[in-house]
């Protein structure tokens, strides 16, 4: 399989080096803006072919499929133009900055029937995928009350760079760290119906730095959502969701995972497990420090090869913008914000 | 070369905590304060510790003079090094991309010798000697440390892995030839994937390095599958200090070690401990292991 990598910065390059040791794949070409970044790697890879112009690798190396791991503005043109051509895409997260042109490439990617994935990886956080396997097995039973959050220390005074323009990045701390609770909450519970938010910035200047939600999904469930890139404390990205159901409670970290189910009906005795990182981490094919995105890169591959949907394709892609543009528009509107299917306007 | 059998791990002192970043969060406020830090030094020498690794962390110069001023810590330890302290760099590749991240480092006010380093990187890019320039980025990581007995390098184990992905032979080969020639010490490795590395140093030519991986139970870190690293540290000729033994706190000491040291070829371990009580029952275990 020929792989080629838009955008040569930190995700590029983990993707690209996930991809290499893969067997039966290969990169063979690396598009990006800087002449230092491919100079630099052309160095150390000189096997690869190099591009300023993705058009051009695109157009050149009979790819299978294209990594688009660029700021979030170019996301869409480079996969529409990889799609068009019938290569599979993976995206990285956040799929776009508009939810418009997010669609647009969803009735590209259905038209032309390519695989496509969205760089959603906290789904492969293995505490994230047992409690997939928890809900959908039904063991806490019906569940009516959800409470989560997504925290990291990472904001504390204006910062420069494209994340920190809103017409460029699309968004502050929710689009940036918030999608990956979103598309978790999407993941479990389905489709939103309506979105209720507030959003705060504390230290910069053009974009939220924290946001708080009420989502309300199609099946009834609620789920309050909090949201900050200026917490202190949380040195890496850590996301929390605890599930109440009639049957037993789930309380679920990115590094951890409890699970109570209740043994009367006075829900007074239970019985409870939990599992840690250790307990849930499983041998990867190779680990390069976040195993998420080794789990990730296996599916898709395996997906290409196959031809088979992605579970986190543009399509649920689209439903997560939709949720962050839910949150956008209310805090804007202080009104709760009630979504149609996809492609039809919030109304 | 001469291995320290008990080195002290740095983890808890900046908060990292694989199991619980509520724990985590707990113990770096604890250690904010450099007296604590000192403490565990202590407690760690008298049960018989002699190595100590760090991770070249903002905070790392504040220990280093500790150590300096303090005959018995800078007498007392070999030094393990850890480079590059990867948060740092995770971070300003995000925000502000490769090229500007190298600029910014070779900027840094903290180090020493600023204008020589900029003239020697200049050249090196001038050369379009990019290997040359990150080893200039691994000179400024090691100021800190000047005047300690730096006994090992190591290359962190998200470079090892990323260059193992890669199979980037030549980025192995000169961090390996730098460190010997520039500091004239053992060049050693951090891997979650020791066969796969192990491979790799074969390939370069590299042989009797140091390699620290994950030894657990619970197969923790030790991709692709524990029975392959295991097959992996009995066949090696390269000295293996054994990390992650506790897995993260989901094993007792006396389980970890009686696995870890039942595999055979591992002579060393790293461990991080957070208090007295913790020093004492963790060392007292692993020292009848190593006698």
């Amino acid at each position: 399989m020929r792989i080629g990598v838009v955008g040569f910065g930190k995700m590029g390059m983990l993707h690209g080096a996930l991809l290499n040791s893969m067997k039966g794949v290969e990169v063979v070409g690396i598009a990006d803006s800087s002449v230092f970044v491919l100079n630099a790697f052309k160095s150390v890879m000189p096997n690869i072919k190099y591009y300023k112009s993705y058009q051009k690798m695109i157009d050149e190396s009979n790819l299978d499929a294209v990594i688009v791991a660029t700021p979030t503005f170019s996301h869409i043109p480079i996969a529409a133009y990889a799609a068009d051509r019938g290569v599979a895409v993976l995206i990285e997260k956040p799929l776009s900055n508009s939810l418009e042109e997010a669609e647009e490439l969803k009735r590209l990617v259905e038209e032309k029937g390519i695989v496509s994935a969205v760089g959603f990886s906290s789904r492969y956080i293995p505490s994230f995928s047992k409690a997939k396997e928890i809900l959908d097995g039904g063991r806490i039973g019906k569940v009516f009350k959800v409470n989560s959050c997504v925290y990291i220390a990472d904001v504390f005074s204006p910062q420069k760079g494209w994340r920190y323009q809103k017409d460029i990045s699309g968004g502050g701390a929710v689009i940036d760290v918030g999608v990956h609770l979103l598309d978790l909450l999407y993941w479990y519970f389905g489709e939103a119906e309506a979105v209720e938010a507030k959003i705060a910035s504390k230290f910069s200047l053009h974009v939220e730095d924290e946001a708080n939600a009420e989502i309300t999904f199609k099946n009834g469930i609620k789920a309050d959502f909090e949201c900050s890139w200026s917490r202190e404390g949380y040195r890496k990205l850590y996301i929390k969701i605890d599930i109440e159901g009639d049957k037993g409670i789930l309380s679920i970290t990115d590094q951890n995972l409890k699970l109570l189910i209740f043994s009367n009906e006075e829900r007074t005795e239970f019985e409870e497990k939990y599992y840690s990182y250790a307990d849930l981490y499983e041998g990867y094919y190779i680990d390069i420090g976040e195993p998420q995105y080794s789990r990730q890169i296996e599916l898709f591959v395996s997906a290409v090869e196959r031809k088979d949907g992605f579970a986190a394709d543009v399509g649920s892609g689209c439903y997560v913008q939709r949720m962050v543009d839910g949150i956008y528009k209310s805090d804007i509107s202080r009104q709760k914000v009630y979504f149609g299917g996809v492609g039809d306007e919030c109304r | 070369m001469n291995v320290d059998k008990m080195i002290l791990g740095d983890n808890q002192f900046f908060g990292v905590n694989h199991i619980s970043e509520d724990k985590g969060r707990l113990t770096y406020e604890r250690f904010k304060d450099i007296e604590e830090i000192r403490k565990i030094m202590y407690y760690s020498l008298d049960n018989g510790v002699t190595g100590v690794m760090f991770s070249t962390h903002p905070a790392i110069y504040e220990i280093t003079d500790m150590m300096r001023k303090d005959p018995v810590l800078r007498n007392g330890f070999s030094i393990y090094v850890n480079v590059p302290y990867i948060v740092k760099y995770v971070r300003m590749v995000s925000t502000m991309g490769v090229a500007r991240t190298i600029e910014t480092m070779l900027c840094d006010k903290n180090f020493f010798g600023r204008i020589k380093y900029m003239a020697q990187t200049a050249v090196c890019a001038l050369k379009n000697d990019y290997l040359g320039i990150a080893n200039k980025l691994i000179d400024v990581e090691m100021a800190p440390f000047h005047g300690l007995n730096v006994k090992a390098v190591f290359l962190h184990n998200v470079l090892t892995d990323l260059a193992l992905g890669y199979d980037m032979k030549n980025v192995i080969s000169s961090f390996d030839k730098h460190i010997r020639s520039s500091y004239g010490i053992m060049p050693s490795y951090i891997t979650f994937n020791l066969p796969g590395l192990c491979c790799l140093l074969d390939e370069c030519g590299i042989r009797n390095s140091l390699i620290m991986t994950s030894v657990n139970k619970k197969g923790f870190l030790m991709s692709p599958g524990r029975a392959l690293c295991e097959d992996a540290i009995r066949k090696t000729e390269h000295e293996i200090i054994a990390m992650a033994t506790l897995a993260s706190g989901a094993l007792k000491p006396e389980e970890a070690y009686e696995y870890v040291f039942s595999i055979g070829n591992i002579q060393s371990v790293i461990v991080g401990v957070s208090t007295k009580e913790h020093a004492e029952e963790t060392f007292k275990i692993l020292r009848r292991h190593l006698s």
